[in-house]
C-alpha cells in the first residue's frame, strides 16, 4: 500500500524551491517568520504566495501614502446636512414656503415623497455656532464634541451620488456601483496594499445599533476579488469574530494539542503529495489559533484606562455600541490594521426628526470627537485618514407630518455633508458650497468616485492603476470616473 | 495497482522557470511550435491594449481606426497609410507606431499604461511578417468535431478524451500520473457525482469487484443515485442565483424552492440539455405548457428585486430584464454582454443596440417594479408538488361529492322548504343571511356603535333594510371596527349605496390618518367606482375601478372581494351580485400592513379628500370570498320577510334563491342544513389547502408588449430608438421556423448550430470535475477570454454532447470514465516547477470541498444526516443574532431533522448568507457565479474546528467510533478514519492517531466537567449509556478527523 514515494522524487528536492518550503523549515525560523509566511496568504491564498511580504501588490503603494490606515465612519440611512453641518439660516425666511420649481430643476424624486401634493421648505430648529478657528458654522446643540475638535475636520458640503434608495446608494458608496457584486473599498485596499499586521485581518467591519436600515455582507465583501480581502466582521461579545472559540469543554491546551495531530497529519500528507496548497493549509490552523489570542486581547478593553473612557463616554464598554466600536477602531488601528470601517444605523429621519436626530447624536458625538481627540494624543491622527458620513442626505422639504418641533425628510442625493480628518487632508477647512435651500451643489461638486479617489490617493495609490481583471474586463473602484479633490489635500 | 508511471518516456526537458511562464502559450497539438497562432497570440494583445479606443465601440473610437475586424486592419487608410500590410512589417502601421520611440507616436499611447511587451511587439512583427492571417475569434466560429490526434502511447487512452489530453503532454515531453489507487477514485468519484464521501461498506465491495467493468458500473450506481441530482444542482443554483429572499433592503423572503426542486429532478431524470434550456428559458411558452415547464421558468425570476418604498419601478423594470440577459448571457453563452449595456462593447462585437434587443427578449414580463416585501412577487403561479397534486385532487373530490349530493337533494330541499315554511310560526332575521365568515355588519340604521369624527354626523331615513344612513360630503359616521384589510388576506366588504350626485369622494374606508394611510378606501371617482389596498401611499397600492360609470340617484349592491394574492389581479368588484368590468389602476403593492387596530371604520369619507354624496346601508365584513352566488342573494333588495308572503311560485329566481340561503343555513336541525355545511366546509378546505401550497415566480408575456428602448448610458429613463427581438449579428440567426421571442431564443441556443452554448456547457462540467475549465474564464468565452488550454478537446466534448443528443448523464460519464481523470493527485516536484495550476493535466484533480459538501460530508459521516429529496428551505445553527444585529429580521432556527439536511436546503438570506458557507467560499447568490472560488483562511479552520454542526458531528461520529468501531482504541481510530477517508491509515499515521486518541483520552479521565459540556452541543442528545469522557475523547479524535487536509480535499 505505501508505496508513493515511487511516483514522486521525494520532498528533498522541492524544499529548495522557495515556495514549498515545509513546515519544519519555517517553524525553524522565528515567530515572526512563521507569521510572515502565513501572512503571504493571510485570510486565504493558493497555492503560491503573493510576491509582496505583507500580501500586497507589486509596485504598491504608488507613492509616499500620507495616510497609513483609514478609519470609516459611516452613518447609514442618510444623515441630514441641514441640521448638521450645511447652516441655512435663509430657511427660516421661507419656512413653509413651498420650494420653487426652479430649485427642483425637473429632478427625480423617490417614490416615497414623488406623490406627494406639497413641498413645504422644513428649516432645521437646531441651534448652529460658529466653531474654531475658522469660525464654521455647526449644530453646536447636537453635536458639541465634534465643535471641539471643529479644527481637525475637513468638511465637504458638495456631496452627491446617483442613488436615491438606501439599498443602491450605500453599494454604491461601498463598491463604486450600485448594482451587487463588485468588491468593497476595504477589499480593493486589502488586495493593493496587503496587510500591516500579522495576526489581523486588513479590513475589519463592525456595526452598531439594532435598528433603522439594514446592512449587508456585500457592504464588506470581496466582489469578483479573492475572498480573503473581504473584510472580516468584528462583534463585541464573547465570540468578536465568528467561531473564534473553541467549544465549551475543549481547553485552550488540548486544541493546542488537537492542532498539532492535525499538523503532524497534514505534514505527512504533503511528503506524500507535495500540494503546497497543504503547507497553506497547515499555515492557515496556525493562524487560527494565533488569532483565538489576539482578538479576544485587542476587543478586552477593560484595561484601558479612565481617561479612555472620559473620552470615548461610558457606553465604550459596553460591547456592540457605536462608541466600544469607536475605540475598538483605534485599538485595532494601533496593531495595525489598515481599514477599519464602523457602520451605525439608524439615520434615516423620514418622520420624527429631531427625536430620531437627538438620539443619534447621543449616541455617537462623543465617541466620534473622542476617537479624533485619541488618536491625535497618540500621535496617529497624522497618518490616520478618518471619514465621517452616510449614503446620502436629506430633502430641505418636509415629509409627513409638520409642526413647530416636529418634521421628516426624504432621501437627498443631489447634495449632502460629509467630513474628513487626519492623515493628510486640510483640517478646519470647509470645501465645496450648495444653494440656500441645501438642494444642489453650487460649487465644487464632489462625487462618490471623487471621494475614492482621494482616499486611495491619500494611501499613495493611483486610483486608476489599482484594477482586477474580471469578465474580460479591468474594473477598478472608481469605474471609469472619480478625480482628487486636490485642494482639500494637506 | 501499480503506482509506476504507465509508459517510460525519458523526459529532459530543461526545467527552469521561464518554461513555467511559458506553458500558457505551448502550442496543442495543432501546430508547430514557434508560429504565431492569430486567435491565441495576437487578438488577445489587440483585445487587451487596443479594441478600447479601436475596437467595436463606434462611439469611442479613436481615428476612424478599427483593429478588431479585418477590412478594419487591411483598411487602406489614404497617403500611403495601411495599418497592416501582409508579409510587410516595415510597411504596417501599427508595426511603426508600437515599434517608435516618438513619445507622440507611440501606441498604446504612454498615458495610457497599457505598454506593450517586447515579447507582445516580437509577436505582432512576427505575425504581420507572415502574412497576417485572420480569423474569426474562435469561440464564434462553428464547433467541428476534430479528428482524433496521434499520441505517444495509445494504449493510456480509455476514451476520446484522453488522446487530446496526451497530445498535449507529448508536446510538452510530460507524462500522465499513474491512476489513483481504487479507494481514491472511489471516494473521489462518490464526491464528484453526489456530494457526498463514500461509505467503507461502499468502498468494501468496490475493492472487491474484481470484474472489468467495476468502476464503469460504479460510475453507473453514482449516476442512479438521487444524490446525483443534488449534486448536480449545486453549481446550477449558484449560477442562477437561486436565494429564499429578495436581495435588497431588508431581503424579505420569498418562495423558490420548487423551481429547485424542479432542477434536481430534471437532473435525475437525465433530462437532454436542449430540453433543460427551452424549459427554463421559455418553458411557459411552449404549447400547452405543464404546471413543470411554466414552473422551470423560474430560472429567471431568481434574480434579486427591490422593494424599497422609495424607488421609480421603471428603473427596477430595466434591472430585472438586465439581469436576466446578464445572466442568461453567462451561463448558456459565457458572453458578457452587460459591457453593452452603456455603449457599444469595447471587446466584443455586440453593439448597445444588439444588446437591448436582447434585453426586449427578456422584458416583456407583467412585474410591477417594484417587488412585494415578503413573499413572491408577481407573476407567479400556485406550484403544489406531485404529492400535493394528489391531495388537492381529493379535496376537489370531496367537494364534488358533497355538491353532487346537494344536487341530488335539488326536488328534497324545494318540498322540505315548503313544509318549513307551512309549519312553523317563522321568525325571519335579515342579519342571519349569508352568516358564514361574517366579522361585522353594520345596519347603519342609527343603533350602531358610533364614534365621534369630525363633529358631522349623517341623516338617517329609510334605507333598504330599515333605515340607511345619508352623507353630504362633509358628514362621515366612525365606527369601531376590527377589520384589518390586508392584501395577502381573504376578506369581502358589501354594501348598499345609494349615490345622490357623482361627484369624486370617499365612500367608505378604514385608513391611518398619517401620510402613509395603510388600509383600505372604497371611492367614486369620475363616476367610476374605485376599490384600493394601500400600504403606503403612493408606492404601494392595489386598485381597480369599474370601467362603466355606476348609477346616480338609485339603490345598488357593492361587494369588493379579495383573494389574498396579494395582487390587484386578485381583487374584484360585483354590483348587484354580478362581477363587473375593471381595470387594475395601481398594481405595487409590496408589503404586508394594514390599518391600526384602533383605526376607525369610516363611512363616507376618508382620512383625506372629499366625502361621499348620498345615502348608504347594511355594511358588512366577511373573512372570506364570498362567491358570486353569494354575493346575489346579498344584493337580492326584497326583504325575507317580503318574501315570505309571497307564495312559493310567484317568488322570482332571485327570491327563490335568498329565501333557499337563508333556510339552509337557519333550518336548525334539519338534515339539509348539514348537508349545506358539509358543502360550506368541504369548500374552505379545499380553499384552505390551495391557499397554503407553495407558489413560484415564472415568466409569462405581457399581452400588449412592451417595447424596449435602447437606454442612452444605460440609464433606465433615456430612452434611444424603440428594438424588436433580435440576435446579435456576429452570432447564426434564429433557426428557421422559430419564434422571434424568448422561446426562438431558447430553441436557439441549442440548436446545434451556436457556436457557444455546447462549448460553454462542456467547460462547466469539466471545471466541475477538474476545478479549472478548459477556458480558465469559464464565464467569459468572448475575446477577453482565456485561450483553451486544449481547442480541440473542448471541441470534440462539445460535438460529442450535441452528437448523443445532449445527454447530460453520458457527458457526466465519458468525464470521469477517461484515463485523464482517473489519475492520481501527487504533485511532484517537476509538475509543481512546470505546471503549477495543473493546466496540461498530468496529474488529476485535487481540491478543496465545497462549502456544501464540507457540511454534508460532516453530516455523512456522524450518522446524522436526514435525506429528502426537495422540499422548502431549512435554517439550521447560526450563530446568535446575525440576522437580527444587520437586518430587521429574525432568524427562525429548525429544529430535529431539519437541522440535518443537505446544504443545498440551508435557507439563502442573500445580504446576509450562512456564514459557515460564506467563510468556505460558497457563491453570493447575487448575482450569477459560474466558477466557485477556493481560498484557504484562517477564519475556515475555525469553522471547521469550532463551528456547532462541525462539533456535533465530530461528537456523533466519535459515538459511532465507540459503539460501531471495535473494543481497542486502534479499532476506533481504523474506523473513523475508513469513515472519513475511505482508505486505512497507514501504520505511521496510525500510530500518531492513535497516541492523539490516548493523549484525549487522559485529558477528559480528570475533567468530567469537561467532558459533559463538549458532548452537549447541538440538539441530538449524546447516547446515555457512554462515559462521558470517553465520548468527549472520541469528539476531539473525530474534530481532529474531520479538519485534515485529506479530509477537506478532493484527492
Amino acid at each position: 500500500m505505501n508505496q508513493h514515494h515511487e511516483g514522486c522524487t521525494g520532498y528533498q528536492k522541492l524544499s529548495e524551491n522557495p515556495l514549498t518550503m515545509t513546515r519544519r523549515y519555517f517553524l525553524g525560523k522565528s515567530a515572526k517568520g512563521l507569521g510572515g509566511l502565513a501572512l503571504g496568504s493571510l485570510l486565504g491564498d493558493q497555492l503560491v504566495a503573493e510576491p509582496s511580504a505583507i500580501g500586497g501588490l507589486d509596485g504598491f503603494p504608488h507613492f509616499a501614502p500620507k495616510a497609513k490606515r483609514v478609519i470609516y465612519l459611516f452613518q447609514s440611512g442618510g444623515p441630514p446636512q441641514m441640521d448638521l453641518f450645511d447652516y441655512k439660516p435663509f430657511l427660516d425666511k421661507v419656512h413653509n414656503q413651498e420650494v420653487p420649481d426652479s430649485v427642483f430643476n425637473g429632478q427625480r424624486l423617490t417614490g416615497m415623497t414623488a406623490g406627494q401634493s406639497s413641498f413645504p421648505v422644513a428649516r432645521s430648529i437646531f441651534n448652529f455656532e460658529r466653531t474654531g478657528k475658522s469660525g464654521r458654522w455647526l449644530n453646536t446643540e447636537m453635536m458639541p464634541h465634534l465643535a471641539e475638535v471643529a479644527d481637525d475636520i475637513c468638511l465637504i458640503k458638495s456631496m452627491h451620488t446617483e442613488a436615491i434608495n438606501h439599498d443602491p446608494a450605500i453599494t454604491f458608496f461601498q463598491t463604486g456601483f450600485q448594482i451587487a457584486g463588485r468588491p468593497s473599498v476595504g477589499a480593493w485596499l486589502s488586495y493593493g496594499l496587503g496587510s500591516m499586521n500579522e495576526n489581523l485581518p486588513a479590513f475589519v467591519a463592525m456595526t452598531s445599533y439594532s435598528g433603522g436600515q439594514p446592512l449587508y455582507d456585500r457592504l464588506w465583501g470581496a466582489g469578483f476579488l479573492p475572498s480573503k480581502h473581504q473584510g472580516v466582521k468584528f462583534g463585541g461579545g464573547p465570540d468578536p469574530v465568528l467561531y473564534l472559540n473553541n467549544p465549551d469543554g475543549m481547553s485552550s491546551t488540548l486544541r493546542r494539542r488537537t492542532l498539532d495531530h492535525i499538523a503532524a497529519m497534514n505534514e505527512m500528507k504533503f511528503d506524500d503529495y507535495g500540494d503546497p496548497e497543504i503547507e497553506s493549509r497547515i499555515a492557515q490552523y496556525e493562524m487560527a489559533f494565533r488569532m483565538q489570542t489576539s482578538v479576544p486581547e485587542l476587543t478586552d478593553v477593560s484595561n484601558e484606562s479612565a481617561d479612555t473612557f472620559d473620552l470615548y463616554g461610558e457606553d465604550a464598554r459596553t460591547p456592540g455600541t457605536y462608541a466600544n466600536n469607536c475605540l475598538l477602531a483605534r485599538r485595532l488601528s494601533e496593531r495595525g490594521v489598515r481599514f477599519v470601517q464602523l457602520f451605525h444605523r439608524g439615520w434615516d429621519t423620514h418622520g420624527g426628526l429631531p427625536q430620531q436626530l437627538k438620539r443619534q447624536c447621543q449616541s455617537t458625538d462623543q465617541a466620534t470627537a473622542g476617537l479624533l481627540k485619541d488618536l491625535k494624543r497618540r500621535g496617529m491622527l497624522d497618518d490616520t485618514l478618518v471619514i465621517w458620513g452616510g449614503e446620502f442626505g436629506r430633502t430641505v422639504y418636509n415629509q409627513g407630518e409638520m409642526t413647530a418641533t416636529n418634521y421628516g425628510r426624504d432621501h437627498h442625493p443631489r447634495c449632502f455633508s460629509m467630513w474628513l480628518a487626519g492623515g493628510g487632508v486640510k483640517g478646519g477647512i470647509t470645501h465645496g458650497e450648495t444653494d440656500d435651500y441645501s438642494y444642489n451643489v453650487v460649487k465644487d461638486p464632489v462625487s462618490v468616485h471623487d471621494l475614492h479617489a482621494t482616499l486611495m490617493h491619500l494611501l499613495g495609490v493611483n486610483h486608476k492603476k489599482l484594477t482586477f481583471k474580471f469578465q474580460g474586463r479591468y474594473y477598478r473602484l472608481t469605474d471609469v470616473h472619480g478625480q482628487v479633490i486636490k485642494p482639500i489635500l494637506a | 495497482m501499480s503506482r509506476i508511471s504507465p509508459f517510460a518516456l525519458v523526459s529532459n526537458y530543461p526545467n527552469h522557470l521561464a518554461f513555467a511562464l511559458a506553458i500558457a502559450g505551448l502550442p496543442d497539438s495543432s501546430g508547430a511550435a514557434d508560429s504565431v497562432n492569430f486567435n491565441r497570440d495576437i487578438r488577445p494583445i489587440l483585445s487587451d491594449k487596443c479594441f478600447k479606443c479601436h475596437g467595436p465601440d463606434a462611439a469611442n473610437r479613436e481615428a476612424d481606426l478599427r483593429l478588431d475586424t479585418p477590412e478594419g486592419v487591411f483598411a487602406d487608410l489614404g497617403g500611403g497609410y495601411f495599418p497592416a500590410v501582409p508579409g510587410k512589417p516595415e510597411e504596417s502601421e501599427i508595426i511603426w507606431r508600437i515599434e517608435t520611440d516618438d513619445e507622440e507616436d507611440l501606441m498604446p499611447p504612454l498615458k495610457s499604461d497599457m505598454a506593450l511587451s517586447p515579447l507582445e511587439k516580437q509577436q505582432l512583427r512576427t505575425w504581420v511578417k507572415n502574412g497576417a492571417a485572420w480569423k474569426k475569434h474562435w469561440a464564434f466560429e462553428p464547433v467541428e468535431r476534430p479528428a482524433s490526434p496521434l499520441v505517444s502511447h495509445p494504449g493510456w487512452t480509455r476514451n476520446g478524451i484522453d488522446a487530446f489530453v496526451l497530445s498535449r503532454l507529448d508536446n510538452a515531453e510530460l507524462t500522465p500520473s499513474p491512476e489513483a489507487d481504487q479507494t481514491t477514485l472511489i471516494r473521489r468519484l462518490t464526491l464528484d457525482l453526489t456530494g457526498l464521501p463514500p461509505t467503507p461498506a461502499e468502498v468494501e465491495a468496490f475493492l472487491m469487484d474484481e470484474s472489468p467493468d467495476a468502476y464503469e458500473r460504479l460510475v453507473d450506481r453514482l449516476l442512479e443515485s438521487p444524490r446525483y441530482g443534488e449534486a448536480m444542482a449545486l453549481p446550477w443554483l449558484e449560477a442562477a442565483r437561486y436565494a429564499d429572499t429578495d436581495g435588497y433592503q431588508n431581503d424579505g423572503p420569498r418562495s423558490m424552492w420548487r423551481w429547485r426542486d424542479w432542477v434536481i429532478q430534471a437532473y435525475n431524470q437525465n433530462m437532454p440539455f436542449d430540453q433543460f434550456t427551452i424549459e427554463q428559458l421559455a418553458g411557459d411558452l411552449l404549447p400547452e405548457p405543464t404546471l413543470e415547464q411554466v414552473l422551470a421558468t423560474g430560472f429567471n425570476r431568481n434574480h434579486r428585486y427591490n422593494s424599497e418604498a422609495g424607488l421609480v419601478p421603471e428603473e427596477f423594470l430595466l434591472e430585472n430584464a438586465v439581469d436576466r440577459v446578464d445572466t442568461t448571457s453567462t451561463v448558456w453563452m459565457g458572453l458578457t454582454v452587460s459591457c453593452a449595456r452603456c455603449h457599444d462593447h469595447k471587446y466584443d462585437p455586440i453593439s448597445t443596440k444588439e444588446y437591448y434587443q436582447l434585453v426586449s427578449l427578456f422584458d416583456n414580463v407583467p412585474e410591477s417594479g417594484r417587488a412585494v416585501k415578503f413573499g413572491n412577487s408577481e407573476p407567479w403561479i400556485t406550484s403544489p408538488t406531485q404529492k400535493q397534486t394528489v391531495e388537492l385532487a381529493e379535496f376537489d373530490a370531496k367537494l364534488t361529492a358533497v355538491l353532487r349530493q346537494k344536487e341530488t337533494a335539488q326536488d328534497e330541499i324545494v318540498s322540505a322548504i315548503a313544509n318549513w315554511e307551512s309549519q312553523r310560526e317563522l321568525e325571519l332575521e335579515e342579519s342571519a343571511l349569508l352568516s358564514r365568515g361574517l366579522r361585522e355588519r353594520f345596519s347603519l340604521s342609527g343603533n350602531d356603535p358610533a364614534v365621534e369624527i369630525d363633529g358631522v354626523p349623517p341623516v338617517f331615513g329609510q334605507g333598504m333594510s330599515e333605515q340607511a344612513a345619508s352623507f353630504d360630503g362633509r358628514s362621515v359616521l366612525g365606527l369601531e371596527s376590527s377589520a384589518s384589510f390586508l392584501g395577502n388576506e381573504r376578506f369581502s366588504l358589501a354594501f348598499w349605496m345609494k349615490p345622490s350626485e357623482l361627484s369624486d369622494g370617499v365612500i367608505i374606508s378604514k385608513q391611518g390618518e398619517d401620510s402613509i394611510r395603510k388600509g383600505l378606501s372604497v371611492e367614486l371617482k369620475d363616476g367610476r367606482l374605485q376599490f384600493y389596498i394601500i400600504t403606503r401611499w403612493i408606492a404601494g397600492v392595489g386598485a381597480i375601478e369599474t370601467v362603466k360609470s355606476i348609477q346616480e340617484d338609485q339603490w345598488q349592491h357593492v361587494t369588493l372581494t379579495n383573494d389574498g394574492s396579494l395582487s390587484a389581479t386578485g381583487m374584484r368588484i360585483l354590483l348587484d351580485g354580478q362581477f363587473v368590468e375593471t381595470r387594475i389602476i395601481h398594481n405595487t403593492n409590496s408589503n404586508i400592513v394594514g390599518p391600526a387596530k384602533s383605526a376607525k371604520l369610516r363611512i363616507g369619507a376618508g382620512v383625506v379628500g372629499q366625502g361621499y354624496h348620498g345615502a348608504i346601508d347594511e355594511v358588512r365584513v366577511y373573512d372570506r370570498t364570498l362567491s358570486q352566488a353569494e354575493t346575489a342573494v346579498l344584493a337580492e333588495p326584497a326583504r325575507l320577510i317580503a318574501i315570505s308572503k309571497k307564495a312559493p311560485a310567484t317568488r322570482t329566481l332571485a327570491e327563490s334563491a335568498k329565501w333557499q340561503a337563508y333556510f339552509l343555513e337557519n333550518a336548525s336541525g334539519h338534515p339539509l342544513q348539514e348537508l349545506t355545511h358539509a358543502v360550506f366546509a368541504a369548500r374552505m378546505e379545499r380553499e384552505r389547502f390551495y391557499d397554503a401550497l407553495p407558489t413560484t415566480m415564472v415568466m409569462r408575456e405581457m399581452n400588449p408588449t412592451r417595447l424596449t428602448h435602447v437606454r442612452t448610458r444605460g440609464v433606465y429613463h433615456q430612452l434611444g430608438e424603440a428594438v424588436e427581438d433580435r440576435l446579435p449579428a456576429i452570432l447564426p440567426d434564429f433557426p428557421p421556423g422559430a419564434p422571434h421571442n424568448r422561446l426562438g431564443f431558447a430553441q436557439w441556443l441549442v440548436s446545434g448550430e451556436h457556436p457557444l452554448t455546447s462549448r460553454v456547457a462542456v467547460n462547466r462540467y469539466w471545471l466541475k470535475y477538474f476545478g479549472r475549465g478548459l477556458v480558465k474564464t469559464a464565464e467569459d468565452f468572448g475575446v477577453q477570454g482565456d485561450w483553451p488550454s486544449h481547442p480541440k478537446l473542448l471541441d470534440w466534448l462539445a460535438a460529442e454532447f450535441v452528437t448523443n443528443g445532449w445527454d447530460v448523464k453520458a457527458m457526466q460519464k465519458l468525464i470521469v470514465t477517461s484515463a485523464t481523470y482517473r489519475q492520481q493527485s501527487r504533485v511532484t516536484p517537476k509538475l509543481l516547477e512546470i505546471d503549477p495550476p495543473n493546466v496540461l493535466l498530468a496529474r488529476g484533480p485535487r481540491q478543496r470541498l465545497s462549502a456544501h459538501a464540507l457540511r454534508d460530508q460532516a453530516l455523512a459521516t456522524s450518522g446524522l444526516l436526514v435525506e429528502h429529496l426537495g422540499g422548502p428551505s431549512v435554517s439550521p445553527y447560526q450563530p446568535d443574532k446575525l440576522w437580527e444585529l444587520m437586518s430587521n429580521m429574525k432568524y427562525q432556527q429548525s429544529s430535529g431533522e431539519d437541522l440535518y439536511r443537505r446544504s443545498l436546503y440551508t435557507i439563502w438570506k442573500r445580504t446576509i448568507p450562512p456564514p459557515a458557507m460564506a467563510l468556505m467560499d460558497a457563491a453570493d447568490r447575487e448575482s450569477c457565479i459560474v466558477s466557485a472560488k477556493r481560498t484557504n483562511t484562517p477564519l475556515q479552520a475555525l469553522t471547521l474546528l469550532n463551528e456547532k454542526l462541525f462539533v456535533e458531528s465530530a461528537r456523533n461520529l466519535g459515538q459511532r467510533l465507540l459503539l460501531e468501531g471495535g473494543d481497542t482504541m486502534r479499532e476506533q481510530v481504523q474506523f473513523g478514519f475508513r469513515t472519513t477517508l475511505a482508505r486505512r491509515p497507514r501504520p505511521q499515521e496510525l500510530t500518531l492517531l492513535e497516541g492523539a486518541y490516548q493523549e484525549y483520552r487522559e485529558a477528559y479521565q480528570d475533567d468530567l466537567a469537561g467532558a459533559e459540556k463538549l458532548i452537549q452541543f447541538g440538539e441530538s442528545k449524546a447516547n446515555p449509556t457512554l462515559d462521558p469522557r470517553d465520548l468527549a475523547a472520541a469528539t476531539a479524535f473525530c474534530n481532529v478527523l474531520l479538519n485534515l487536509d485529506e479530509t477537506i480535499t478532493k484527492e
